[in-house]
């Protein structure tokens, strides 16, 4: 059994088309993320990268973008414009590390929390109480020359849950 | 014996050198400099336009195709970025002066003015030094990943290639050392985790570990036992730098190409000797006098082709 080395998602399918890079988007003024963190846009138009917890995909918390650089403003506490990846589609599916087990064909069409820990953004099979990921396919089903079964912190494909990128707004 | 006392004046006079002018001496032997070229065969030459000078790396390498049906989006990958490294250019000056006397009376057969030639001298020792000298800090000087340059945890540019280590544990040098060394470059893989083996060329060592080296480099059979196996090193190339100070550690030094190499001489102003304006209005008996002007730097930003066991 061979444990993957374990990095934030990339897009692997965009099937929204384009995905041009935003620099007008404002970030929170004490935010750190690194790139290939989800990231939600609050009620206060500032972006925040989004942390594991139950309030993940539900109102204001509703997940939006995709850092494509890391930032750190703690330092500074300014607002700052990033780079994301344009607005997450439901259809989007992303490479992303397994918190730190396997992961079996019957994950497929499972749904499953997301683990973000130290700015590292995981898929986390052993919870679905907080669901905002759908297993597309574990990687090694379609790519068996880097990637195997046995795999711990396995690479997996999954799609964000249309609840979790549609929530809705509370007004400010 | 009586030791020669003397003070760097900064001008060649006749005070300083009262044995050039005895006309009782029958001979003056030279003290010949005698340095081998060594460190810059690992150095690649960039060129600088300015004294900060940033490194980074860029690849080629992408994901493996995954399989995925014609009426599927083509799915999408791209190359990790490097890691940047800044250096920061010195400049360096030094220079030589003779007085008209001193030349004159100079009974030496031309010594006196042939000391001048011990300036550019000093720019190429100090090169030897530059060059050698982010190989022997190299276990406490930081490189491009934020790791010392020799590290058993440099991390990939991307991290789902994990990490590298360029030490391996503190073993004498020996056949089996050695071959460990060998096996550990061999099993290298690049950013993303596929295999990229890195053969060893030559190891470098210190003078003391010359006897073990060349034993390597020259036996048939395996020289530490009387087992007569084979000796799978035999012709392997072997480097004695005389500018390592440790006397134990020694390197493996391995076949990527020179852009790999991760080893920079950085040459804003190359060495350059030039003459002073001499004779000048105040000093009309300081004959001549040259300058010497170095702006370059040698610094390392990742060591993926060198591989440093401390040894023991």
């Amino acid at each position: 059994m061979a444990a993957k080395n374990a990095r934030n998602p990339s897009v692997v399918w965009n099937y929204s088309g384009a995905t041009p890079a935003k620099n007008r988007l404002m970030s929170d003024g004490s935010a750190t993320w690194k790139a290939g963190q989800f990231l939600m846009s609050k009620n206060d138009a500032l972006l925040y990268e989004c942390i594991t917890g139950g309030n993940l995909g539900v109102d204001e918390d509703a997940i939006n973008y995709v850092a494509i650089s890391d930032l750190d403003t703690a330092t500074t506490g300014v607002d700052t414009n990033v780079r994301v990846v344009n607005t997450v589609h439901a259809d989007d599916v992303y490479e992303i590390n397994e918190l730190d087990g396997t992961v079996a064909r019957t994950a497929v069409s499972q749904r499953y929390d997301m683990d973000v820990s130290a700015n590292l953004c995981t898929l986390n099979v052993g919870s679905g109480t907080n669901a905002v990921f759908e297993v597309v396919q574990p990687k090694w089903v379609l790519e068996a020359f880097q990637n195997a079964s046995t795999d711990t912190l396995a690479v997996t494909y999954v799609k964000i849950l249309e609840t979790a990128l549609d929530a809705e707004k509370v007004a400010p | 014996m009586a030791a020669l006392t003397y003070v760097r004046s900064g001008v060649l006079q006749r005070e300083a050198y009262t044995d050039m002018y005895d006309k009782q001496m029958d001979l003056y032997l030279k003290r010949e400099d005698n340095l081998p070229v060594q460190g810059q065969q690992f150095y690649t030459t960039e060129d600088a336009d300015n004294i900060s000078f940033r490194v980074t790396t860029t690849g080629t390498l992408v994901a493996l195709p995954i399989e995925a049906d014609d009426t599927e989006p083509v799915p999408r990958s791209s190359v990790a970025p490097g890691h940047v490294m800044d250096f920061t250019i010195p400049t360096l000056q030094q220079s030589i002066r003779i007085t008209d006397t001193l030349l004159k009376l100079d009974r030496s057969g031309g010594r006196a003015a042939d000391m001048i030639s011990g300036l550019p001298r000093a720019g190429k020792r100090w090169l030897e030094y530059a060059f050698v000298d982010p190989i022997n800090n190299g276990t406490t000087t930081t490189g491009a990943d934020s790791q010392f340059l020799f590290d058993n945890d440099h991390e990939h540019e991307d991290p789902a290639g994990g990490t590298y280590s360029n030490v391996e544990t503190g073993a004498a040098l020996s056949s089996t050392t050695l071959s460990a060394m060998y096996n550990n470059m061999q099993k290298r893989t690049n950013e993303l985790g596929q295999i990229s083996p890195i053969t060893m060329q030559k190891i470098v060592v210190h003078v003391d570990n010359r006897k073990p080296a060349l034993e390597i480099a020259r036996s048939l059979q395996s020289p530490e036992d009387a087992l007569n196996r084979a000796n799978i090193f035999k012709d392997f190339g072997v480097m004695i730098w005389h500018h390592l100070t440790n006397s134990t550690a020694w390197f493996g030094w391995g076949d990527l190409p020179q852009t790999m190499w991760g080893l920079h001489y950085m040459v804003f102003t190359p060495p350059t000797v030039g003459k002073l304006a001499l004779p000048g209005e105040d000093h009309p008996h300081i004959k001549a006098g040259f300058w010497l002007k170095i702006q370059v730097a040698a610094g390392g930003s990742l060591l993926k082709n060198m591989t440093r066991n401390a040894g023991a």
